[in-house]
């Protein structure tokens, strides 16, 4: 390098230099940002949008740090609008880019849900690999509950959804790119699961709970909310050290089901097994078979998937589509709520016929059940129509508005494994 | 003569520098009528490309000095300046879709908070860094950008095939024919490579299987785009035509995210470091030809070759939508014609002008 | 000016020019004739001086001439100056010259004698495993260590001297077939072109032999351990080695040296590519950390895992820096007491990493001004940066200069500057070496010793990243 080019060098450290130490291209302090960990969404009677946003608030003591809560809500005639509405009447700055979760409140029900959650598919502000729920009640009432399992609600909610992606398969766990994707898709048809809220307390300490629940400020729970619609609303105790854990907690296991962005339907418990059995990895769940007849005593047993091969294919033909379910898994009686002799628990014996027949008849019927869903429903969560057009091009244009009325289905299930 | 590079590092260039320019916009552009056939579209642009280096080297893999050298030699200074100006047009107008995209990915995913004229404008301290120095450099930056390209495309790759559904690709070829054209005609302007070629035949240190190493190189580099392209498309399905910024989106759903956060973000880097050359190197052709038609000292030939490219970015963002319609859709033809097209002819043009000559000069003893 | 036959005249004309008191000058008596010895008193071996010198002229008998006079003394080591400016130059450096009337020349004996540091590890540069002799400052010493390192005649010395008023003694030291002779002649050439008042250490030369002279990086090698040297020059290296100073400066570099530590050539293959690989690590965390972490701050929140995000904003919460001057603030005291540290005595240097390290930091953290995380990046950045410590300048500045990147334009600006630092070292180059050399240009053959220490026995052929003479160092199978 010659000495021209030091020194010109030298000129442009000293331009870099003066943007350093002045670098106000109006940033945003970090202080100043609300951190949302999770938004619920809620249609207000007039028609318009209320966002309430969980922020996470970090709270030192001298030994470690917990994380409080508080909520910030804003209105608005559009998603977009009402997330503007947050930072407007706030002052804080709504980071967006943490929120891994989007509660949506059962006033959607009816309604073509795309038109909110397409803000956030859209929007680079906030990741499309965030997680998608709707709530039995309104959304924001499941942000200001307090849960024995986390201070934070929504951390909580995404633990007991990232637990059943990891290890039982109870839940049907939705992210907003997934749904946007079905919704976008040849079906139309997308779901994600219903939160229920269960209170773990006794009915006098329910009632209790229940009133802080309700109440606008949570001062125990160590939440506070401030409202983004114009007014302040009553703030709890913010600086509360770890605020105390309530009692509720959530329940997953339901699943809604849209078509075209409307809900349409539920599956329960059984057939949002029964649906993670046939669209997931279904290894390490364990699930229920009750009233086994084992010598003439009618026992429960849990079984445990080891590994389990789920298929799903297509006949097609001028007569029609035909489902063919089949589903192979390996098991293992986990537990029972009879006795065992000494002599089987030593042994590697197989698993029992009767067992086995009974758990392939439940899951038979779980299966029959998730199907009659479908065509009940039309919402093609078993992704009939993707196969269709996928696989069976040629035949997509003369099903394509009638491949339910057309739908036939057969189902094999076969269990095997040792007690 | 002493050449400037080496065929391992022709080869570096094609693996490693060329396919990440194409992981930003135009996957999904041309998801937009290609749909799932979307690798079938980038599948023909990249046959083109490789028949076009293919006859290239194989016409002239014996010239001992580069394509526009050449062409002075045997059509004339004239002919020889007509076609430096108009590849210098080429280089320049390769340049603007790319550095349109890969600004509007950095301000839009990097920055969340708060994007300013600043926050890209330090690439072009690096085009022209990049410009002022000797073809050597471009090759040894090839040797050095690999192991980073190839530790990003093995990073993006392994965290989004977990989540690709590859049977998304399928039905094969049911968009038609017009549909997939017009998918690989709206993305010209991210391919034509051969034209980078024409600056390295002749003017590097010939050696065993050359031909072999560039062609398997070449077809690599078309492996890693298609590849992407069916990773993009198997993630997105149905909303792959809305993700406009395909290298941050397909390596995030993996389960690794919801542990570590973005982990993804090393690959994303990674790419991205390789990115900035891929954008520093149409301006370094480009200032090479100017050079040709103007011999004026090559820092201020870099500083005029990137100064349009420069004002555009600042002053003309409002219009991006413009100029994409502009070079995705009538530019397109341009990129073919002499991406592509001219030259191979004009390889085989010189392949006989130079048979001819040896014949004289044999004859002539 | 050249010596007469006048012994008067000639010692006055020394006495002029060496007008200085510890210049000494004896009468004595050469057979029958008179003669004058001059010697400095603290340069020379006075005993030897006298049986070697004094004892045998005095013995003389009748009067000696020239000739006689030059077979006459027991000195091995005897030169002849002719003129005044050339034998005063030759005292001055040592030697003791004798003078004889009626003799038109001086005669010049080599019977130096002066204090040398005594042969010690180097501070700089201790290993566990291997040799642990230094260089000292005394060129002739430093010779006999490279001559008992490798017992070869191809062990080659070619001395000259440099400085107007240090005359400073240099060897260009080499393995003759396979050092390049056109780098040889090339290192000959710059030193000799190199007019300075004097070379008080290797560094003044190594500035006068790089071809880059504002270059924030190395350009010239350097070791003070002989049995580093050797293998260097084994490698085709040269060496210079310069009277005075114990460090030797070795032409061409590789970067890529500095990451190898003369222990990994004495431990396991195993051990020492865990070494190279960690050194390679630290080094990018101690330049990128500080700068990605202000970026990330003021820019890029989303690359910071949420429970680390809410630590960070419990830490800053009052204080009253920005994140990109905070952390400015802390490198600007690391740096400080860094100098300091090294400038002070040993025992105070001490208080100060203590009082520094320990008291200010906690202090600091305490009083609000700087917050944990930003001490800890610092600390960490600091502590990495010392698994290189022959780089540690160079990327000190480096760890700066992305510092100030990183707070102005964020992640992309890091991006493109280090596009920019990879474009400067890729084209970089000293005596027609890449400096990024074996990885840019890609030398495959020499990747068994970069990063990546292959087995001795893999490493058949000397790098080819230098241009040696001689390609093969191994034979055997």
């Amino acid at each position: 390098m010659k000495f021209k080019g030091v020194k010109l060098s030298m000129l442009l450290l000293a331009a870099v230099f003066l943007l350093f130490f002045s670098n106000d291209f109006g940033l945003i302090d970090i202080e100043k940002t609300a951190i949302i960990t999770a938004v619920a969404i809620d249609l207000e009677e007039n028609g318009e949008y209320k966002i309430t946003a969980q922020i996470a608030v970090p709270e030192a003591t001298d030994t470690n740090t917990e994380n409080l809560r508080a909520q910030i809500a804003g209105k608005g005639s559009t998603v977009g609008a009402a997330i503007k509405n947050i930072g407007d009447t706030s002052g804080w700055f709504p980071q967006l880019c943490f929120c891994n979760l989007i509660i949506v409140g059962k006033g959607f029900s009816d309604y073509n849900i795309i038109k909110v959650l397409d803000y956030f598919s859209k929007t680079l502000r906030i990741q499309d690999s965030a997680l998608i729920v709707m709530a039995e009640t309104d959304g924001a009432e499941l942000l200001k509950l307090s849960t024995p399992l986390d201070n934070i609600s929504s951390f909580a909610l995404q633990k007991i959804l990232l637990k059943n992606a990891g290890l039982n398969r109870d839940v049907a766990v939705c992210d907003v790119k997934s749904f946007c994707t079905g919704y976008y898709s040849e079906a139309g048809s997308a779901y994600m699961p219903l939160i229920k809220v269960v209170s773990q307390k006794s009915e006098n300490e329910k009632a209790s709970a229940d009133d802080a629940n309700g109440s606008e400020s949570s001062g125990g729970s160590g939440s506070a909310e401030i409202s983004g619609g114009g007014s302040s609303g009553g703030s709890g105790s913010g600086g509360e050290s770890g605020g105390a854990k309530g009692d509720a907690i959530f329940n997953a296991d339901t699943t809604a089901l849209f078509l075209h962005g409307k809900k349409v339907g539920e599956l329960d418990a059984n057939l949002t097994l029964a649906f993670n059995a046939l669209t997931r990895d279904f290894a390490t769940s364990t699930f229920e078979v009750k009233d086994v007849n084992t010598g003439g005593e009618t026992l429960n047993y849990l079984l445990t998937v080891f590994s389990c091969t789920a298929s799903r294919s297509l006949t097609v033909s001028e007569n029609g589509i035909r489902l063919n379910v089949s589903l192979d898994a390996y098991v293992k009686i986990s537990d029972m709520n009879g006795q065992a002799s000494d002599l089987e628990y030593n042994k590697n014996l197989p698993l029992p016929v009767n067992v086995k027949e009974r758990a392939e008849a439940d899951f038979t019927e779980r299966i029959t059940d998730l199907i009659r869903t479908e065509k009940e429903t039309g919402c093609d969560f078993l992704d009939v129509k993707k196969e269709l057009y996928r696989k069976h091009h040629s035949y997509y244009y003369v099903y394509k508005d009638n491949f339910i009325e057309n739908l036939s289905y057969s189902v094999s299930v076969n269990f095997s494994g040792q007690k | 003569m002493i050449k400037a590079l080496k065929t391992r590092q022709i080869c570096f260039f094609y693996i490693a520098i060329l396919p990440v320019i194409k992981f930003f916009m135009m996957p999904s552009l041309v998801c937009e009528t290609a749909g799932e056939d979307l690798w079938i579209s980038v599948l023909i642009n990249c046959l083109f490309d490789f028949t076009a280096i293919f006859i290239v080297y194989l016409c002239l893999k014996d010239a001992d000095c580069d394509f526009f050298t050449l062409i002075e030699r045997l059509f004339g200074k004239a002919f020889a300046k007509t076609v430096a100006a108009i590849y210098a047009v080429f280089f320049l107008l390769k340049t603007v879709m790319p550095l349109n995209e890969v600004k509007d990915y950095v301000e839009m995913t990097l920055y969340i908070t708060s994007p300013n004229i600043f926050t890209f404008m330090p690439v072009f301290a690096l085009v022209i860094f990049v410009c002022i120095h000797h073809m050597r450099v471009i090759g040894r930056i090839a040797d050095g950008v690999l192991i980073v390209a190839l530790i990003g495309y093995a990073f993006m790759f392994a965290l989004a095939l977990p989540n690709t559904d590859f049977e998304a690709l399928l039905p094969v070829g049911a968009r038609g024919a017009k549909n997939i054209l017009q998918g690989s005609y709206v993305s010209q302007p991210w391919f034509n490579d051969c034209a980078y070629f024409l600056f390295f035949t002749g003017n590097h240190v010939k050696g065993k299987k050359d031909g072999l190493k560039i062609f398997a190189s070449v077809a690599v580099s078309a492996v890693i785009v298609i590849f992407f392209c069916m990773l993009f498309y198997g993630t997105f399905t149905s909303i792959a035509f809305r993700q406009r910024f395909a290298l941050t989106e397909i390596s995030k759903y993996t389960t690794v995210i919801n542990n570590t956060e973005r982990f993804d973000y090393i690959p994303i880097f990674a790419l991205l470091f390789t990115a900035v050359f891929s954008l520093a190197l149409p301006f370094y052709f480009a200032t090479d030809l100017f050079l040709r038609l103007l011999p004026v000292k090559r820092n201020l030939a870099a500083i005029i070759i990137s100064l349009p490219s420069a004002i555009l970015l600042l002053f003309f963002e409002e219009y991006f939508a413009t100029i994409e319609t502009f070079i995705t859709q009538i530019a397109s033809g341009f990129f073919i014609l002499f991406g592509t097209i001219f030259p191979a002819v004009l390889a085989v043009v010189m392949k006989i002008r130079l048979n001819k000559e040896n014949k004289l000069e044999i004859q002539r003893g | 000016m050249n010596f007469t036959e006048s012994l008067f005249k000639n010692v006055a004309a020394l006495k002029k020019t060496l007008n200085s008191d510890d210049v000494k000058y004896k009468e004595i008596k050469i057979g029958e004739k008179k003669g004058c010895i001059i010697f400095v008193a603290d340069l020379t071996d006075k005993a030897a001086v006298g049986e070697l010198i004094i004892r045998p002229a005095a013995s003389l008998s009748g009067t000696p001439d020239e000739t006689v006079l030059s077979s006459a003394f027991l000195s091995p080591e005897t030169e002849k100056a002719t003129t005044v400016e050339n034998a005063a130059a030759k005292i001055v450096g040592g030697s003791s010259a004798l003078l004889c009337d009626g003799v038109k020349t001086a005669l010049l004996f080599g019977l130096k004698k002066f204090d040398k540091r005594a042969i010690a590890e180097p501070p700089t540069s201790t290993v566990i495993k291997g040799p642990r002799e230094g260089f000292v400052e005394s060129l002739s010493v430093n010779v006999s260590l490279m001559r008992r390192k490798l017992v070869s005649p191809d062990l080659r010395f070619k001395y000259l001297s440099v400085g107007e008023f240090s005359s400073t003694k240099i060897a260009l030291c080499y393995v003759h077939g396979i050092a390049d002779e056109k780098l040889i002649a090339a290192l000959s050439e710059k030193i000799k072109k190199a007019k300075i008042d004097a070379v008080l250490d290797a560094s003044y030369i190594s500035k006068f032999l790089g071809e880059h002279k504002a270059s924030l990086f190395k350009q010239i090698g350097n070791t003070e351990k002989p049995d580093v040297l050797a293998a260097k020059i084994l490698e085709g290296r040269v060496a210079v080695l310069v009277d005075g100073s114990p460090i030797a400066l070795t032409v061409p570099y590789l970067l890529i040296e500095d990451f190898q530590s003369p222990g990994d050539y004495y431990n396991s293959s195993y051990s020492a590519t865990f070494a190279r690989i960690l050194r390679l690590l630290a080094v990018i965390i101690s330049i990128y950390l500080p700068a990605l972490y202000v970026s990330a701050q003021l820019f890029h929140l989303q690359f910071i895992p949420l429970s680390f995000l809410l630590t960070i904003v419990n830490s800053i919460k009052g204080i009253p820096l920005s994140p990109s001057f905070e952390m400015f603030f802390t490198l600007l005291v690391f740096e400080i007491l860094n100098e300091a540290s090294v400038r002070m005595p040993k025992y105070v240097g001490m208080v100060v990493s203590i009082v520094g390290g320990l008291v200010l930091g906690e202090t600091a953290v305490n009083a609000g001004i700087i917050s944990a995380p930003a001490l800890m990046i610092i600390a960490l950045s600091g502590i990495c940066l010392y698994t290189v410590p022959e780089l540690e300048q160079t990327f000190s500045i480096l760890r700066l200069l992305f510092l100030v990147i990183g707070g102005s334009f964020g992640a992309f600006g890091i991006i493109v500057a280090s596009g920019v630092l990879l474009t400067y070292l890729v084209s970089f180059e000293n005596y027609r070496t890449p400096l990024l050399a074996p990885f840019s240009p890609l030398i495959i053959q020499d990747l068994k010793d970069g990063i990546y220490k292959g087995f001795m026995i893999e490493q058949r052929l000397r790098p080819l990243s230098l241009k040696n003479a001689n390609k093969r160092r191994m034979r055997n199978d």
